[in-house]
């Protein structure tokens, strides 16, 4: 497997540093919501520092000046006795200090020059409350989606898998945004060697500011250069829980809903979790419709000008009238009018997703309706294509996970050069490209097209449809579990009617 | 075996199947009927039969040899021969292989032009297909073994629509039967050996199977399927075409898609031309591994440098071969090499192997 | 560097690989063409395309005829093209006419272009014309969209009836194979529709003599299974029944290999009564009358039809190519001075079914 390392240089910070408690808060002092003052109770002091944006007042005054004020103290550890706060920490490293300070911690010392203090958590930190999923929205099911806390999101985790084997690794990623990154797994299930290279090539990344799971996506993919997304972000925690006992990794970083999931394989981009709430004769025809979809989308309008342009022969001679009357008025080769539509379409995907909600809908009929309309009744374009394009747009959508549908749109691109190159050889020989790149493509170092090569048939019953659950008695071969047992089939009875 | 090849570049033994099958159907299938028609007429069949069963035969030896030998030719050849002369068979072996690559690549283009695009020029399309196979190969051995179970997987639509053919059948074409004589019906099976050739390259990846006495069953079924694919094509052809019909008509196979029609879609030829650069892919695919691979082994050249050349070589074949007598008078060179090869250098290795061992003793 | 030379291949191969495009607009399509006879050397050819006009109302389709003169028939297309305002392609040709007189003559040298082109197909329908083809094709037949509709929609929906199949394969099979003679339809124009005037027999690649349509059934059962049908039966000298055939099937056994061959043909027909206006069904044995004179009356026709084609030395059934897989030995010069006088006896074992919802 590839350890992938990232070559940056180390950032430097170029500001003094900061290797001393009186440079932390001379430094800190420059910021207008860092607070040090001495408090005075019953005849001792103490100084208290904190930064006040990140620390709930109503905490302050209730569980530490409070308790303070009504004892004496002359020993840190006696404020330790004092304070009814969990996890307190007597520490001198500034370094530490000054992690925690950042977070929201609260830092208590004796005297003013003191170099040891206490540390106590009093974060209180602004986040959302638990909504449901925007982009994984299911009809049926739990509509409970993940949040930008990190603490919420293992939460909502936990109590999915209350088991002591659900383990919880944390790294801190980013040298400006010291983002908290946790891999969750399942100890006993999941494969050793995915959990370290995971946690290695997190370990590896070298950035400054990490805002989103998606920066850890590119940071760590096996391939950053390929379209196809290796890692599934879903912000679903039944789906999470879900992966986790099958035996998967889960990667949640602090301040991102989407949580990442490795390793996967390209079918389960066409899995939407609500299949999995549906019976499965009916979810396994939606998985299809949904896989038939893609391909129709990415091959569809290159089909139409790989034929339009060079097999004329293969059109049945009744549609030849309404292929030709369509085009008879139109300047433009097909290609062009196919890149043009295209192109429009795009524009339009990205107008509407950067409008204010109001002005979005407006634009969005506007420019779909009476531009298409316009455009075929001026002869720009022909009426043909325009449902073939809409056809296409709207079939790239139908994968549950957005990734894959950014993917799918830009695929189409260099299928439609091959196909004005070489008609519909060219479609296939493009086809072919991508199967040489999709075939080297790797997951985790795990093949990209298992189950349909290195060929699984047990974990085929999962992949393009999904089989009923006594069928699914193992966890997929391809994650090389410890445990392959999903449940014991002998202790599965048959379902017992009431006793006559 | 004198290197050692890791585990995560071998391939589970069913693969076998599929790698030797793949290669076995390339250009040949499409036009196959009129060469192994002209000595035994419409008893043609029971020749591709005897050389389904022959090649099982050689496929047994090969499977034989290799497995004493405990590694590939070129190993076998250096034990045997010592490293000088073992060194220069191997090389002839690969120039064989680049020649099958060459007879592949060209053949198939030559069909592209005469079919779709007669302006198409040789060249380029030689050069996108050849860098198609490069890409493949650079992925290493389990890429080019994927690309051949997916490819023999996305080529069974053309067995179902030999259905569609059957409504003009004459049934009654077969018979009488065995109107030509035995030695008509053995040339026939001479000239079908082309379209078996391919299975040699098994000498090459066998170290990349894992458990290769597992793979044995695989590769004869793979042998087997071959021999029904022909024969089901050749019937097909002979039910709907006359002797002389046939004769003159040099890609059989493709005459015989023209005629099935769908709803949406007429002219199925091109849809079935276009399927089958998936098929003729995985063929140069094959045989450029194989090449690349063998001469690394013999001369421990640096993998990527070589294969630049040797798709350069192939390149340039291509380009100069223009004209169809041409072609054809290459098809005959490399189908007569591959018979040699095939049904007398391999038994008369065979021969000497088991001779040697007898007299050194069982060497590992 | 690598990208360099990535980039570097992409703009080459963008530039270098262009293969010419046949954008269906841009093309004139080539739907019917006609053969006919100017003198011993020169083959008139007119082609018929059809041309699209998009409008409010919807797409309306003109024919269009280019008429020209040459030696070959590809020589033919060179001068159309002086013609033509766009490249003609032969991509979609469906139909193939020959004028009689240039039948009469010899059709296998202008089906050469036909089966070399990589770009025609095989599923033409090829008829031989009473008439001027260049008549025929610039004919307005208002009862369909164009003639090549017309045509393939006329040829195609008579073959599942009472007309035997036949298109260029057929034609080339019979022509190549030893023991066989080729047949087509026969066609003319009739004011402004074309009829099917009936099966046009052909010796090698000749046109002989002709049958008339009505006789085409009695081809159609002695030479394929006839899925549909309709007949006339004669009754009486004014009684006539008509018969709708639902399924035949055909089998040939000759024996005597072709030095004394017999043929010996059987029949199974069944069939329902379509029409019979002055008869009494309901008695008993009224199928099993319907059933003998129907066997009597075909036999008595199939018999003639065949004696009919000994006569004149064609044999469009293939019965020498049947003879062929059933006799080892069989020559074909012997079988051809040896089929006039071959005995024939035909069989036909016909059951009557149904009689519709009346009785």
């Amino acid at each position: 497997m590839k350890q992938i390392k990232k070559k940056t240089k180390t950032l430097s910070i170029k500001k003094q540093p900061l290797n001393s408690l009186s440079d932390l808060f001379n430094t800190l002092s420059s910021s207008e919501d860092f607070s040090r003052f001495q408090f005075d109770s019953q005849g001792t002091s103490c100084w208290i520092s904190y930064l006040k944006t990140m620390v709930n007042p109503d905490f302050i005054h209730q569980s530490v000046l409070s308790p303070l004020s009504q004892h004496s103290f002359t020993l840190l550890q006696e404020m330790k006795g004092i304070l009814p706060i969990e996890n307190i920490i007597i520490t001198s490293n500034v370094q530490e200090i000054q992690d925690s300070l950042m977070t929201g911690y609260i830092f208590i010392q004796l005297y003013e020059q003191d170099s040891e203090g206490i540390l106590l958590s009093g974060v209180a930190n602004e986040t959302r409350q638990v909504s449901p999923p925007e982009v994984e929205f299911s009809v049926v099911g739990p509509k409970e989606s993940f949040v930008e806390t990190l603490d919420t999101n293992i939460n909502l985790i936990r109590k999915r898998l209350p088991i002591p084997q659900l383990t919880v690794k944390e790294i801190k990623v980013g040298k400006l945004s010291k983002t908290r990154v946790s891999i969750l797994y399942i100890d006993g299930i999941a494969d050793q060697e995915n959990i370290n290279t995971a946690i290695q090539r997190i370990q590896d990344i070298e950035y400054d500011q990490i805002p989103d799971s998606s920066f850890i996506t590119q940071m760590m993919a096996d391939n950053s250069n390929s379209p196809f997304p290796q890692v599934v972000d879903t912000e679903r925690p039944d789906r999470i829980a879900s992966i986790l006992a099958e035996g998967k990794l889960a990667i949640l970083v602090d301040g991102s809903p989407m949580v990442l999931t490795m390793p996967v394989t390209l079918v389960e981009f066409f899995s939407a979790f609500e299949d999995y709430f549906l019976p499965w004769h009916i979810a396994s025809i939606f998985r299809l419709i949904r896989l038939g979809a893609v391909t129709f989308s990415v091959t569809i309008t290159p089909l139409y000008v790989a034929v339009l342009t060079y097999h004329y022969q293969m059109i049945p001679t009744d549609l030849l009238a309404t292929l030709i009357s369509s085009r008879t008025d139109i300047p433009f080769p097909p290609i062009i009018e196919v890149v043009i539509l295209e192109l429009s379409i795009e524009l339009l995907r990205e107008a509407g997703a950067r409008l204010p909600t109001k002005i979005g809908q407006t634009i969005g009929i506007v420019g779909g309706i009476v531009i298409g309309t316009a455009s075929v009744e001026a002869g720009l374009t022909s009426n043909v294509l325009l449902i073939l394009v809409a056809l296409a747009a709207l079939a790239s959508f139908t994968t549950p996970i957005y990734q894959m549908g950014n993917t799918i749109r830009l695929i189409r691109f260099p299928f439609l050069f091959f196909a004005q190159l070489w008609g519909i050889i060219g479609v296939s020989t493009c086809f072919l490209f991508f199967l040489a790149h999709l075939l080297q493509l790797t997951s985790l170092g795990r093949p990209y097209l298992t189950p349909v090569y290195p060929l699984r048939l047990m974990d085929l019953k999962d992949a393009l449809f999904r089989l009923p659950f006594n069928w699914q008695g193992k966890r997929p071969v391809q994650l090389r579990t410890e445990d392959p047992e999903r449940f014991y089939s002998e202790k599965v009875k048959e379902k017992k009617d009431n006793e006559k | 075996m004198d290197i050692t090849i890791k585990d995560t570049e071998k391939v589970s033994p069913f693969f076998a199947f599929f790698l030797i099958h793949s290669v076995q159907i390339g250009v040949g299938i499409l036009g196959f009927q009129r060469a192994i028609v002209k000595s035994a007429g419409y008893d043609a069949w029971m020749s591709i039969i005897l050389a389904g069963i022959a090649n099982q035969v050689i496929l047994w030896l090969m499977y034989e040899l290799l497995k004493r030998g405990n590694g590939d030719l070129i190993y076998i050849h250096r034990k045997i021969f010592g490293k000088w002369i073992g060194g220069f068979l191997s090389t002839l072996f690969i120039l064989y292989v680049l020649l099958a690559a060459t007879v592949f690549l060209r053949s198939f283009t030559q069909v592209v032009q005469v079919w779709v695009f007669p302006q198409l020029s040789t060249w380029i399309f030689c050069a996108v297909l050849l860098l198609l196979a490069c890409y493949y190969i650079v992925g290493g051995f389990r890429t080019v073994a994927g690309l051949c179970f997916l490819s023999v997987i996305y080529s069974l639509p053309l067995l179902i629509v030999l259905y569609f053919p059957l409504h003009y059948a004459h049934f009654y074409n077969f018979f009488p039967l065995m109107t030509h004589s035995p030695m008509q019906i053995l040339q026939s099976a001479k000239a079908t050996t082309m379209e078996f050739l391919g299975v040699e390259l098994l000498l090459l990846f066998y170290p990349f199977l894992k458990e290769p006495d597992k793979s044995r069953r695989w590769g004869h079924y793979a042998l087997l399927y071959t021999t029904i694919f022909y024969i089901a094509f050749a019937i097909v052809a002979f039910v709907y075409f006359t002797e002389e019909q046939l004769k003159s008509t040099i890609w059989a196979t493709l005459s015989l898609w023209k005629i099935v029609e769908f709803p949406i879609v007429e002219r199925f030829e091109y849809i079935g031309i276009a399927i089958w650069v998936a098929v003729v892919v995985p063929n140069l695919c094959i045989c450029l591994w194989g090449a690349n691979y063998g001469m690394k082994r013999i001369f421990s050249f640096k993998r990527r440098r070589v294969l630049l050349i040797l798709a350069l070589i192939v390149f340039l074949s291509c380009s100069l071969l223009t004209s169809h007598p041409h072609i054809e008078k290459l098809n005959v060179v490399f189908s007569e090499i591959g018979f040699y090869f095939l049904y007398i250098y391999i038994p008369f290795l065979f021969l000497v192997q088991l001779i040697l061992y007898k007299v050194r003793g069982q060497q590992g | 560097m690598r990208k360099k030379g990535l980039s570097l291949l992409l703009c080459i191969i963008t530039l270098a690989a262009c293969v010419p495009p046949h954008i269906i607009e841009d093309i004139q399509m080539v739907e019917v063409i006609g053969y006919d006879y100017v003198n011993p050397h020169i083959v008139q050819v007119t082609a018929s395309a059809s041309t699209y006009q998009g409008s409010e109302a919807g797409t309306t389709v003109h024919n269009e005829t280019l008429t020209t003169q040459a030696h070959t028939s590809k020589d033919n297309r060179r001068a159309m093209q002086g013609l033509s305002p766009k490249p003609i392609q032969s991509g979609k040709i469906k139909t193939v006419l020959y004028e009689d007189k240039l039948a009469k003559r010899g059709i296998f040298s202008y089906m050469d272009s036909l089966n070399r082109d990589a770009t025609v197909g095989k599923l033409l329908y090829l008829a031989v014309t009473d008439g001027k083809t260049q008549n025929l094709l610039a004919g307005n037949y208002p009862i369909s969209t164009s003639v090549s509709k017309y045509l393939s929609d006329l040829f195609e929906q008579n073959m599942k009836g009472n007309f035997p199949e036949v298109n260029l394969h057929s034609f080339l099979y019979a022509y190549h194979a030893k023991g066989m003679d080729p047949f087509l339809p026969f066609i003319e124009q009739k004011g402004d529709k074309i009829q099917i005037k009936g099966l046009a027999l052909f010796k090698n690649d000749h046109y002989v003599d002709s049958l008339s349509f009505k006789d085409c059934f009695i081809f159609k059962i002695l030479n394929e299974k006839v899925k549909l049908g309709l007949y006339e039966l004669r009754v009486k000298p004014n009684q006539f029944l008509d018969i709708e055939a639902i399924g035949s099937k055909v089998a040939y056994h000759i024996t005597g290999g072709s030095t004394h061959p017999t043929i010996w043909i059987r029949i199974k027909l069944q069939g329902m009564v379509n029409e019979a206006p002055k008869f009494n069904l309901q008695s008993e044995d009224s199928y099993k009358r319907i059933e003998k004179k129907l066997t009597q009356d075909l036999e008595k026709k199939t018999q003639q039809m065949i004696k009919r084609f000994q006569r004149e030395g064609i044999d469009p059934l293939g019965l020498g190519d049947q003879a062929k897989s059933q006799n080892r030995h069989w020559n074909e010069q012997q079988w051809k001075d040896n089929y006039p006088h071959a005995e024939v006896h035909v069989n036909i074992d016909t059951q009557i079914k149904e009689t519709g919802i009346k009785e």
